[in-house]
């Protein structure tokens, strides 16, 4: 991320100047962006992405017009930080969210309509009264958003590619640290280790172990047995920008039964790989993945509920689609950045994990993570 | 004090059905029924996300993974837990509460709409609890619209009066996550070095925390070097001797949270920063006296007005404290506009975060229980702490 005020600006400028235009286009006098404060991997901060920054606390927001940028946080004390990651200079602290946007939008001359960038995670309190501050003056804008950060653009490769080997070591530390008798809780706290140490911000990370897991779902106090399988849903976050890596492992030898049926997550990866291309519909890699279990007699196991979604963008900076199901006619693009997971509950094996972030390039997918593409067994 | 939230609720998921047992939810339901009863409420949504579900936890001890959830309380069944998730979680999460009937859907309106036809429930006034607060305006129209004709009540003072004074089963809960912070940052004094960068030092005291159970960690760091910037989440700049280190630490386990904060002195530090930090522990012990069982929340802060106007800014910018138990920050919020009297019973965080030119941030934050007498709920380190340069 560029370190000082002007070099941050310029990198910005090119996604102002779409904002702006995207403004003009609806016929848009200013557009709030908007943050609750509460953060999900699925969703793109509008007040990251415009912003740079993610404020601490809830209700903050950034207000651009045709000519000025100013951002409102809710604590004072987060100032100095939010300045030196941002390319916003106009900081103000709002002790109350909505009357600190009318002051500012007044202050700005606004007299038009305002779009709401953030309007589907607003909390009705928040909307109500930004509905009285502005009568009839408020239209949602999600939509600007939703089309604007389909890319994360080839500035975030770096942290993306930091953000995948970090990943590969979140992984490498089950394969190091995972013991019979360790609680799950204990392994994921090594994961956390691994990747924290190394810089991670945050992490969408999921450890079970179980001869038999439903779902993927946060660690337990449950303690490893011999020949658990353990299923990780790996994802560290650097500048913003998730990567995901869903593996799994087996305490012990892995048995020809288990291998058999892996080996079906496998092929279906492989087979939906070959669908992650440019010009190519999302549905498509869903379909290509359904189709190799569909072959196996698994066609109910591909539905809730049991299984939803094949993969997914990652939030926070970017989102190229939401779900990648069989409904989406999305088309993948060059420069796009998602997790495709054949991740499959199986009858006989329960619920077991493959799956990688892909990079998008003209010739095809680029796995960012580099942990090989199979089923490992930790002696443990 | 404020953190930067995180995506997932990512540690130990469980109920402890040793240290909350049902029969501790059977109490708190059938109190505020009776407030129900009293207002002519028969149904009561009480909503929390994985952020801020401290009211949400108090009736149903869940604790949503990144989402939210919903409690639907009729005055004369049992309650309904509506979650937002994929329906193949709902075997995980009917494990995290003592509710039994427990619903995975994708909107709010859907769980709710269901559950009531099941019942048989028409209701005529709803209470609400955090619903128009934190749930999000698509999901409050589907309510809206699923509820039509329907008188609503806002019901947060009940349950903000209810959760002031805690249980013994709730001290409990308190003290353990207070302990592990101590824990964690003892691990953070043995890890403090020049030359480490702020994350990893951090990650050995989460690591600490996350081994011994808890379900969400947070940190917060201040460094004298870079004394424009607050307490923030760990970056990559390198601690340098003669950094006089502030550090903030938050965890929940059973839903429960403790907050703990520490200086910390990386090698000796100099006389000015000694008698800056001694000012530091002198306001926090003022502090201290001033809480007092009848003492109105806002009259706390009244210690300060012999303090020069410059100093007090950051004492008020990160608070002097609040109740603490089920949410980070929870009523009484002390020295603010808070009248509420301080009671036997109530948890409260005491903090003191003095930034001042030349030395940063001097913290001492700590969880006591208001008795005759504070007592605290952490090992009590008010010096300042010297490692290693």
């Amino acid at each position: 991320m560029p370190s000082n005020g002007s070099e941050r600006r310029r990198s910005f400028e090119a996604k102002l100047n779409s904002v702006r235009e995207a403004m003009n286009k609806e016929g848009l006098a200013a557009l709030l962006f908007y943050s609750t404060g509460q953060l999900s991997m699925l969703e793109v901060n509008p007040v990251l992405w415009i912003s740079g920054a993610l404020p601490i606390g809830a209700n903050t927001g950034v207000l651009i017009t045709d000519s000025a940028a100013a951002m409102l946080v809710s604590r004072s004390w987060d100032v100095g930080r939010v300045r030196s990651q941002s390319w916003i200079e106009e900081i103000q602290v709002a002790d109350s969210f909505v009357a600190s946007v009318k002051q500012l939008a007044q202050k700005k001359g606004v007299q038009g309509t305002i779009g709401l960038v953030g309007y589907a995670f607003m909390p009705a309190a928040v909307y109500h009264e930004l509905e009285k501050a502005f009568p009839g003056k408020l239209k949602v804008a999600d939509a600007i958003l939703g089309r604007l950060a389909r890319f994360p653009g080839k500035d975030a490769l770096p942290a993306l590619e930091r953000a995948a080997a970090i990943a590969d070591e979140g992984f490498a530390a089950i394969l190091k640290t995972a013991k019979i008798g360790m609680a799950e809780h204990e392994l994921a706290a090594e994961v956390e280790y691994a990747m924290r140490s190394l810089g991670a911000e945050d992490n969408f990370g999921m450890v079970a172990a179980s001869d038999h897991s439903h779902c993927t779902h946060p660690p337990t106090d449950r303690k490893i047995q011999p020949g658990d399988i353990v299923i990780a849903e790996i994802t560290p976050a650097i500048e913003g920008h998730f990567v995901q890596l869903c593996r799994t492992a087996v305490m012990g030898s892995i048995s020809p039964l288990l291998r058999e049926k892996f080996a079906i997550l496998e092929k279906s990866m492989d087979a939906s790989l070959e669908c992650v291309r440019v010009g190519e519909k999302v549905g498509a890699v869903a379909t290509a993945m359904n189709r190799v279990f569909t072959a196996h007699g698994y066609e109910k196991y591909c539905k809730p509920p049991y299984m939803r979604v094949r993969g997914h963008g990652l939030g926070y900076l970017s989102m190229p689609f939401a779900e990648i199901i069989d409904e989406n006619e999305a088309v993948i693009e060059e420069g796009m950045c998602f997790v495709v997971h054949p991740n499959q509950y199986l009858p006989e094996t329960g619920y077991l994990m493959l799956g990688d972030t892909v990079w998008i390039e003209a010739q095809g997918a680029r796995c960012l993570t580099r942990t090989p593409s199979q089923l490992f067994s930790v002696e443990g | 004090m404020e953190m930067l939230h995180t995506a997932l609720n990512r540690g130990c998921s469980v109920w402890d059905k040793d240290a909350l047992p049902s029969s501790e939810f059977h109490n708190r339901i059938a109190r505020i029924k009776l407030d129900m009863k009293q207002q002519a409420v028969d149904l009561l949504l009480v909503y929390g996300d994985s952020w801020r579900f401290g009211d949400l936890a108090f009736v149903s001890h869940f604790i949503p993974k990144n989402r939210g959830a919903l409690t639907v309380i009729p005055l004369d069944q049992e309650p309904a837990l509506v979650i937002q998730e994929p329906s193949r979680n709902n075997p995980f999460s009917s494990t995290l509460t003592w509710i039994e009937d427990v619903r995975s859907v994708g909107q709010f309106a859907q769980g709710v709409g269901q559950m009531l036809e099941a019942r048989g429930l028409k209701p005529k006034r709803v209470g609400l609890v955090n619903v128009e607060q934190q749930l999000n305006i698509r999901e409050w129209n589907g309510l809206v619209k699923l509820l039509d004709g329907v008188e609503f009540r806002d019901l947060g003072d009940v349950l903000r009066s209810l959760r002031c004074v805690k249980s013994a089963a709730e001290l409990r809960a308190l003290e353990k996550t207070a302990s592990i912070l101590d824990e964690s940052l003892a691990v953070f004094e043995r890890q403090l070095r020049s030359g480490k960068r702020e994350y990893e030092v951090a990650a050995a005291a989460e690591r600490e925390a996350r081994r011994r159970g808890v379900e969400g960690f947070y940190l917060s760091i201040a460094r004298s070097t870079e004394p424009r910037i607050g307490l923030h989440p760990p970056g990559s700049a390198a601690i340098q001797k003669a950094d006089v280190i502030s550090v903030a630490v938050a965890a929940c386990c059973q839903r429960y949270w403790a907050e703990l904060g520490r200086t910390f002195s990386v090698g000796g530090p100099s006389r000015e920063q000694l008698q800056d930090y001694e000012a530091t522990k002198q306001l926090f012990r003022s502090l201290r006296d001033g809480v007092r069982v009848g003492v109105s929340a806002a009259a706390v802060g009244q210690f300060l007005s012999e303090v020069p106007h410059a100093n007090r800014v950051s004492l008020f910018a990160y608070g002097l404290g609040n109740g603490i138990g089920l949410d980070m920050s929870e009523t009484p919020i002390l020295a603010g506009k808070d009248a509420l009297e301080i009671q036997k019973g109530m948890v409260l965080t005491l903090r003191i975060c003095a930034a001042r030119n030349g030395f940063g941030h001097g913290l001492i934050a700590q969880p006591f229980v208001v008795g005759d007498k504070l007592k605290a709920l952490s090992r009590a380190v008010d010096d300042l702490v010297v490692v290693e340069g």
